[in-house]
């Protein structure tokens, strides 16, 4: 367990006084960095819901890239699922995925070796809005001390 | 030359492009099911079953058109199975590779990958490799019988023409010979010569009618041999020297017609002829189960030999053929040879030697 673990982060996410916990797992495609985010136990987030409802949740992976801008600053954009939901909808992807729950999301079912030649094909792709995304970070380092 | 030639290839181009449109086409349809997963076919799916089809068509075609042809069916079995397995391997990279690279370059605006893995890909190959082998080996089978049997067919009727000649060889030298007796009969203006008449008009009435037959019951043909023997005592005034034996068993026994006449009618020309004084002419037959033998004994001497070999040269060959074409390995023909003795046995059995 730990060995396979020991290069990963825990990423720790607070929002609207909320907080979440995360792994992150790096790994390079043709030399891009990008990270595997797991949730990990949240037990004030778990409290918030009784059995029966977490036992219809799921945890996925989502898949996020990496791109230290200088130094000081990193960059953390992930994937967009309107992105992938667009490619799906043209079929111009042919990937093992399934729609799930009301919001019908689109969960990628595809094994690992699948996923990681899609993103290989994505990267190389001339789709200028390719990394385009509602979801993406820009972080500095901060000060420990302050 | 070329002009005859040319229908065989365009029909045989004409079956190859039918064998593959089929082929393919079932092809397809069959891997688009199973790449569609369960769904409704989506144009995706369509480009990626067709795309999947080109790298299996080459090895498939290369196989079909080269290796069978080349190292299969000429017994280069070795060969066959290395290069066999190495189109295998090679072909399933270059489908990895393809899907991986290439495909890009023809539909730019997909995200193809090579979705199997290698060992599913090796299976998916042999499949279609080991599939469309024993397919291609089915079809040639039954053409290679049906051309089999034509060629069969075909030397039949060789068989057919050979036999009907050979008869149509015996037939002139035994009329020559019968009119010779006639004509010998009316040179001394014997009553016997209308009785030689009629008994030769039965004899060429059994020559042109019932010799066309294939076989005739054993009963026919010991007539016209007596028939013959009796034709030729009026001209040979030895009847008390030819003897004629018979012992048959079952008189319906089927043989081939004219089959013993040109022996009895070379042991007239070449034993009697040959020496006045001790001339003889023994005829045997006898049939007994499934066996048939006939021995004709006759005296001869150096002249007749130096002549033909002492036997008509043409009678002899012609009985050899026509033995090995309607008795094959189902006879003896033995000629054997003392000082004044010249013995012809033959003997025919129902059952292959």
């Amino acid at each position: 367990m730990f060995n396979a673990y020991k290069n990963g982060y825990v990423v720790y996410f607070e929002k609207d006084s909320t907080k979440s916990s995360f792994l992150a797992m790096p790994f390079k495609i043709n030399n891009q960095l990008f990270l595997d985010f797991t949730p990990i136990e949240d037990k004030e987030s778990d409290d918030s819901k009784n059995d029966l409802y977490k036992l219809h949740l799921i945890e996925t992976h989502t898949l996020a890239k990496f791109d230290a801008l200088n130094d000081n600053e990193i960059s953390i954009k992930w994937l967009s699922s309107k992105k992938l939901e667009q490619l799906l909808n043209e079929q111009r992807i042919k990937i093992e995925h399934e729609k799930v729950g009301f919001a019908e999301t689109v969960l990628l079912t595809a094994s690992s070796e699948e996923l990681v030649k899609f993103i290989k094909k994505y990267m190389d792709s001339k789709d200028e809005d390719k990394w385009k995304t509602d979801v993406e970070f820009n972080l500095k380092k901060v000060n420990e001390k302050q | 030359m070329k002009n005859s030639n040319s229908p065989l290839i365009i029909s045989h181009n004409h079956k190859a492009l039918i064998f593959n449109s089929v082929l393919w086409f079932c092809s397809f349809i069959i891997l688009l099911f199973i790449f569609s997963e369960d769904s409704i076919p989506k144009k995706i799916d369509y480009i990626y079953t067709g795309s999947f089809l080109v790298t299996i068509i080459i090895p498939v075609l290369l196989n079909l058109y080269f290796l069978i042809p080349k190292f299969l069916k000429r017994e280069k079995y070795f060969l066959f199975v290395v290069a066999f397995i190495t189109t295998i391997i090679i072909f399933t990279q270059l489908n990895i590779w393809f899907f991986d690279y290439f495909i890009d370059y023809f539909f730019p605006d997909y995200f193809f990958i090579s979705y199997h893995s290698r060992t599913k890909l090796i299976t998916i190959f042999s499949v279609f490799l080991l599939g469309t082998t024993f397919i291609k080996l089915s079809i040639d089978w039954i053409y290679f019988n049906k051309n089999e049997n034509q060629e069969l067919k075909i030397k039949n009727q060789e068989i057919q023409t050979q036999l009907s000649t050979l008869r149509s060889q015996i037939n002139p030298h035994f009329l020559f010979n019968s009119l010779n007796v006639i004509y010998a009969l009316a040179l001394e203006k014997k009553e016997e010569t209308t009785n030689a008449i009629i008994q030769l008009s039965d004899i060429l009435r059994y020559v042109i009618y019932d010799s066309s037959i294939t076989q005739v019951p054993l009963k026919e043909e010991i007539i016209l041999l007596k028939n013959y023997i009796e034709f030729q005592k009026f001209r040979h005034h030895q009847s008390e020297k030819i003897k004629f034996e018979v012992n048959v068993d079952n008189d319906t026994y089927r043989i081939y017609p004219m089959l013993l006449l040109p022996l009895i009618e070379n042991s007239f020309k070449y034993g009697i002829k040959g020496d006045i004084n001790n001339t003889f002419i023994h005829i045997n037959i006898s049939q007994k189960n499934e066996e048939f033998i006939f021995k004709i004994e006759n005296n001869y001497i150096e002249t007749s030999l130096i002549e033909s070999n002492g036997f008509s040269g043409i009678g002899l060959e012609n009985i050899r053929k026509n033995l090995e074409i309607i008795y094959p390995n189902r006879h003896e023909f033995k000629i054997l040879k003392t000082e004044h003795q010249f013995t012809v046995i033959l003997k025919l059995f129902n059952n292959e030697n």
